[in-house]
């Protein structure tokens, strides 16, 4: 009983992390994707340190990063991107960095040797 | 006449429908120094599959050809084979380093990506490299 227990926790778990990250990904998709490239690549702008330097440095660290730019200030102010999203797209962003581990296009995360 | 054979390069290279690939990363470095370019490093393993993927797809690409060549003085080294900074380090490949002539690292990418992906990598060189940010 203990053991089915656990398991049923930890598929639960699961399940919520993919959710978290794909919500990110998704928001992602809708506001950044036109100017910086396919989910992976935009989140690869930038090293972990980086993005937390930039999300510690605002409290709208998005709309701040693009404070000279209308265009992308314009998308951002949408009703979409409530503050719930934006903590989705800061964790997708973070989870995704250039040196977060995760590898574009190879199989397994495994590049060559 | 120098300055003649680097313009001629020079020209060559803007028209060149693949990247101009230097020998080994000594003369990139010389290259990038004369042309006042910046140095792109293309660090392959033996039988990396995406490595393959990377050059033969979004490396031919016309638009990526003529922006790395009007850009940088490329080279393509063999991971534990060839000669080149120990600061360039890659647990995998392909492994991208973007470098100014003096080898200071602008930049660096892991993995493939195709064109539309590619644009946004040197995008955010230039960037970086406009910056004055070293990474």
């Amino acid at each position: 009983m203990k053991n089915i227990f656990l398991s049923i926790t930890i598929l639960l778990a699961a399940q919520n992390l993919y959710a978290y990250s794909s919500k990110g990904m998704k928001v992602y998709k809708k506001m950044c994707l036109s100017c910086h490239g396919s989910p992976y690549r935009g989140a690869k702008m930038h090293t972990i340190d980086e993005w937390e330097e930039i999300y510690e440095a605002s409290k709208t660290p998005i709309k701040h990063l693009h404070k000279s730019d209308a265009e992308a200030l314009k998308i951002l102010d949408a009703d979409y991107f409530t503050k719930k999203k934006q903590s989705y797209l800061k964790d997708f962003l973070i989870g995704n960095a250039k040196d977060a581990g995760s590898v574009p296009g190879c199989d397994g995360n495994y590049c060559g040797s | 006449m120098k300055y003649f054979l680097i313009l001629l390069a020079l020209s060559f290279s803007l028209f060149a429908d693949s990247i101009e690939w230097n020998k080994d990363y000594k003369t990139a470095v010389e290259i990038a120094k004369e042309t006042d370019k910046l140095l792109f490093v293309f660090i392959t393993s033996k039988n990396c599959k995406f490595c393959k993927k990377l050059k033969e797809t979004t490396l031919k690409d016309k638009n990526i050809v003529k922006k790395i060549n009007e850009t940088y003085s490329s080279v393509i080294v063999m991971k534990d084979r060839d000669t080149f900074p120990p600061k360039l380090n890659a647990k995998a490949t392909p492994m991208l380093y973007f470098l100014d002539k003096d080898e200071n690292i602008i930049d660096y990418s892991l993995g493939y990506w195709d064109v539309f992906d590619f644009n946004f990598v040197l995008k955010d060189v230039q960037k970086r490299y406009l910056k004055g940010m070293k990474k």
